[in-house]
């Protein structure tokens, strides 16, 4: 095979020694674990992830990291794609040897991502399940007493990222838009990208050469239309510049955002009147001045008064029918995914 | 371009700016040249005293797209343009290319480390013949926009310009700053596409504010289309299979497409890209060869970091075997080529990450380049001739 990261023709084993040794090289580089660390794996079930288990795997016993690996998966409640998923992951923690905890949205949310798609609609499907999956995996992992969770976001992620912060101008993620490890101040859990720097289609030829066992459908609900178009025209430009994901890295890890002029201070009274001031948000949110804030409804992590969790649920739960029309038809679709998956399966 | 400098004088002693307009072969030049023609020609009518703001110098660039002056000329006339006081210059890229050393650079792969052999001069040397070492159309493209950003700075420096205006419209400079990102030269998106001072020198972008599709428009209800039939072309861009097109294109189609459901995208990434700055705190270690923008961190050391280049040690017998016929093999080409490059006496270079993925990719054994100065060193010897 020739990488297209830097052009080099491997067979199959120097493939594998190389693919385990840059990520040994990355973990080692940023000093991610230290012995004794209790790390709870993201596990989807799909290609990322299961490659995630399996290289966590074999890394720490080979190189004696001393590390308790364990399985987490959060069920969005998908049903006819996540439930399939879900069975992989429980086959994976038999294959592995690894603890599995699965948190649930209808538990901690009393919401499940099909009852969040019928209730607005596919195209902001991935505004609801981002923000609710990673309050999950925090949830999830602190409930097993564990600080640190690793995911399996590759190169073409953040890749994806850069170009995405770039397009939206988010100035507040353009610097850490590619940092292999995230921990805003206060939060009790550190989360990491050990695949940083491995492409995608080098995680699929390890997880095929080592017939790994993953689950390889995409979410039924469409990615956010936007992302899409990004996604699409990445996936073009490496059909005519296979390395363009690592430099697209690079120029993201070179990102630097000009220092802010310093506001023009006129008196000392004004100054302490002006550090008192908070800004009042439309939704009635008020914007804090310092990290390491807790919701006021949930606890959880936010700059604001209230998290964003807890405002798009309490949007859902406005718009939560009171009463269901055609409450058996319902109970029967189980949702967008399942009904497609349906419809495939007929024959005429 | 409100700046006082620009505006109309009344006063024959004060000092006039001479700016150096880069001519392209597109809507844009021709859009922005029509602006500054009628931004001169109405400076006259204030008044019978008043004297134009500045002196206007259009250099065009003779590439596989030359510029027919003829039909600018046919279009404003012979006395409008004088009496404005413009300033027609055409410059050669054969010449560009013939005056100064030609460098041969080589990249070794295995260690990501660059190498010069000492320059001469080559005046048989083409332009076309430079970019026809490289076979990948996206590394061409990223060449030949160095080579022009080059002879425009020494242009202006020759003809003792202060200012360097870019007729690059906002959707220009979206595909840019995109497109830089993309080919991994993030770092230099602050020194492309701002307000840029070198010294006294000044690079600025008056259409930066401006959509491609409004600059279309004005050139199409203006008639300017007429002044070149590349401005008259109806094929797109679409129109190309994905594999034959470069980075640029690419980007450029991407934002046409987002034009109609998310037209803010534009300036936005504009606007982001006015917000970056140079990565500070990093010590600057050299300029690069090809592309002589400044390195503020080692490209050789972070490719070196994120890629393993060894493989599994040889178990077997065979494999011990094959592994040391591949070694000697490797040897004997290695001692042939250090006998021919000692003669050359090559010398370590630094290349940008942005030069070395371009020379990785564009599978170049022996790169001919010019060697030049780089833009400060160009502009800082430049002087004021107060005679012109």
């Amino acid at each position: 095979m020739k990488r297209p990261k830097n052009l080099q023709k491997l067979c199959k084993e120097c493939f594998y020694h190389v693919f385990e040794t840059e990520i040994h090289l990355t973990i080692q580089k940023e000093k991610l674990f230290h012995a004794g660390e209790t790390i709870a794996i993201g596990a989807s079930g799909g290609k990322d992830s299961t490659v995630l288990a399996s290289i966590m795997k074999t890394l720490n016993e080979r190189y004696s990291y001393g590390l308790n690996l364990v399985l987490l998966s959060v069920d969005e409640g998908i049903v006819g794609y996540r439930d399939d998923s879900l069975a992989t992951v429980k086959r994976n923690q038999k294959q592995y040897e690894m603890p599995l905890e699965i948190v649930s949205y209808k538990d901690l949310y009393n919401w499940t991502m099909d009852e969040i798609v019928s209730c607005t609609g596919v195209k902001s499907s991935c505004t609801y399940c981002g923000v609710l999956r990673r309050q999950a995996l925090d949830r999830g992992a602190l409930k097993l007493g564990i600080h640190h969770v690793v995911t399996g976001h590759n190169a073409d992620d953040m890749a994806e990222t850069v170009l995405m912060n770039l397009l939206r101008g988010d100035t507040a993620r353009i610097e850490s838009s590619v940092n292999v490890t995230t921990n805003s101040v206060g939060s009790p859990v550190k989360r990491s990208k050990p695949f940083k720097y491995t492409y995608q289609k080098e995680i699929v030829l390890y997880a095929h050469y080592k017939k790994l066992d993953y689950f390889s459908t995409e979410c039924t609900y469409a990615p956010e239309a936007f992302r899409g178009t990004a996604r699409v025209l990445l996936k073009n430009l490496e059909s005519i510049r296979p390395s363009c994901i690592i430099d697209i890295i690079h120029s993201g890890e070179h990102f630097k955002l000009k220092p802010r002029k310093p506001r023009a201070v006129h008196n000392k009274k004004q100054n302490s009147a002006a550090s008192k001031e908070v800004e009042v948000r439309p939704d009635g949110s008020v914007s804090l001045s310092k990290d390491g804030n807790r919701c006021e409804r949930c606890g959880y992590l936010s700059m604001n008064r209230i998290c964003k969790a807890c405002i798009l649920l309490e949007g859902l739960e406005a718009n939560r029918p009171k009463v269901p029309l055609g409450e058996s038809v319902l109970a029967d679709s189980d949702g967008a995914a399942k009904l497609s998956k349906t419809l495939e399966q007929l024959s005429f | 371009m409100q700046d006082e400098k620009f505006k109309v004088k009344f006063n024959e002693r004060k000092e006039r700016v001479r700016v150096l307009f880069a001519m392209n072969n597109d809507h844009q030049t021709y859009v922005l040249f029509d602006i500054l023609v009628s931004m001169l020609a109405e400076q006259l009518t204030q008044g019978p005293k008043a004297l134009r703001g500045f002196d206007l110098i259009v250099c065009a660039i003779n590439d596989s797209t030359p510029i027919d002056f003829s039909k600018i000329v046919e279009y404003y006339t012979t006395e409008e343009l004088n009496r404005l006081g413009i300033e027609f210059v055409s410059v050669d890229c054969d010449s560009y290319v013939q005056k100064g050393n030609i460098e041969r650079l080589k990249l070794n792969t295995q260690t990501m480390q660059a190498y010069a052999s000492p320059g001469t001069r080559d005046n048989s040397l083409t332009c076309q013949q430079l970019f026809e070492q490289i076979s990948d159309k996206s590394t061409t493209e990223d060449l030949m926009h160095i080579i022009r950003e080059d002879i425009w700075i020494q242009t202006a420096r020759e003809k003792n310009c202060t200012i360097l205006i870019k007729p690059d419209s906002m959707t220009q400079m979206a595909v840019e700053i995109l497109s830089d990102t993309i080919r991994g030269r993030g770092s230099e998106i602050p020194l492309k596409t701002q307000e840029v001072f070198i010294g006294d020198f000044e690079v600025i972008h008056p259409l930066r504010d401006v959509l491609n599709s409004e600059v279309k428009m004005y050139s199409r209800a203006l008639s300017l289309d007429n002044l070149s039939p590349i401005l008259q072309q109806t094929k797109s861009v679409s129109d190309v299979s994905t594999k034959n097109k470069t980075v640029r294109e690419m980007v450029n189609e991407y934002f046409a497409s987002l034009e109609v459901e998310y037209p803010e995208t534009v300036s936005t990434v504009v606007k982001i890209g006015a917000k970056l700055g140079n990565s500070s705190g990093s010590q600057q270690i050299q300029h690069c060869k090809i592309c002589k923008v400044p390195i503020y961190h080692d490209p050789k050391q972070w490719i070196e970091q994120i890629t393993v280049p060894g493989s599994v040690p040889p178990q077997t017998q065979e494999e011990f075997a094959n592994h040391q016929r591949y070694l000697d093999s490797i040897n004997g080409a290695e001692t042939e080529e250090d006998a021919q490059n000692d003669s050359n006496q090559p010398e370590e270079v630094k290349l940008c990450y942005g030069c070395m993925v371009t020379l990785r990719v564009s599978n170049v054994f022996e790169l001919q380049w010019p060697s030049g100065p780089t833009e400060e060193q160009v502009l800082s010897e430049y002087v004021l001739d107060d005679d012109s």
